[in-house]
């Protein structure tokens, strides 16, 4: 005989009973959200300098500053600095570290070398504490 | 027996999953749009060097992505280099002033020099100053 179980069961069912079905579905949506849009390549970092070209809208006066030839000399991607000739970004920077900062630095780049040498002198003239660094696309 | 109506707090409860649901939904979906910039960037082995310590707050007016082979893409999709010089040129004319318009260019680091200087001496030719290069960590690798 079935009888009635009283009302505090019944209450107690009532209020224990908390309905996970939503929040596991909310969680399951974010999980898929974020698993979606992660990122799992590298973080990109940034390398700002100005644009200078060597044709009649740069005056004379914009090449005056110190100039770092990217090149291939021999075959081989040299940076040049006047006389001085290396083919390490390190001793580039310490090359630059020992120029003025004041008058900035232009880094002019060859066609046939590879971006990322002519990178490499931007990121050697930021290294040394060039705060005024110009690109110069060196035409042949 | 138990013949009392049913509890009034059934009546009372407020259900507020429906609501809940809803809100998350939304919520998903603005951050789910907002990311969309960054995923549409083209995947390129970008030249490895750490970049300046100083933060950027400057947002770039136009992002192009220059591949090894030189072609250039511009959200994902080819453009020839007179398809981004007007790309540029209309955001320039936007822009407040030359002097705040900031051009990001991502090469591939193996690509040629050549197919770089094309794009900033074109770019120098429209009035962009002021540009910069996407880098990636080096990671404790060295070119």
């Amino acid at each position: 005989m079935k009888l009635s179980l009283g009302d505090d069961h019944r209450r107690t069912s009532r209020i224990g009973q908390l309905p996970m079905t939503p929040m596991i579905d909310v969680v399951f949506l974010l999980l898929v959200f974020f698993l979606v849009t992660a990122n799992f390549s590298a973080p990109e970092n940034k390398l700002s300098s100005a644009l200078q070209t060597e044709r009649a809208s740069a005056s004379a006066s914009d090449l005056q500053p110190q100039i770092v030839e990217v090149r291939r000399e021999s075959g081989v991607p040299t940076f040049v600095i006047g006389e001085l000739r290396t083919t390490s970004r390190d001793e580039l920077a310490a090359l630059l570290r020992q120029l003025p900062k004041e008058p900035g630095v232009a880094v002019r780049v060859a066609d046939d070398v590879p971006v990322s040498m002519a990178v490499a002198a931007m990121q050697a003239a930021a290294d040394a504490g060039f705060e005024k660094r110009s690109y110069v696309p060196a035409k042949d | 027996m138990n013949f009392a109506p049913p509890a009034k707090t059934r009546f009372k409860i407020f259900d507020m999953t429906p609501m809940i649901d809803v809100v998350f939904q939304l919520i998903i979906f603005f951050m789910f749009t907002s990311q969309l910039g960054e995923l549409t960037r083209t995947d390129i082995d970008l030249p490895r060097e750490k970049g300046e310590q100083s933060i950027l707050t400057d947002k770039p007016a136009v992002v192009i992505d220059l591949q090894l082979n030189g072609s250039l893409f511009v959200d994902s999709k080819p453009v020839s280099l007179d398809q981004v010089a007007r790309l540029v040129r209309t955001e320039l004319d936007r822009a407040e002033s030359p002097e705040t318009f900031l051009v990001h260019v991502r090469p591939d680091r193996n690509a040629m020099a050549v197919h770089l200087n094309d794009l900033t001496e074109r770019l120098a030719e429209l009035g962009v100053r002021r540009w910069k290069i996407g880098t990636t960590d080096p990671g404790g690798v060295g070119p």
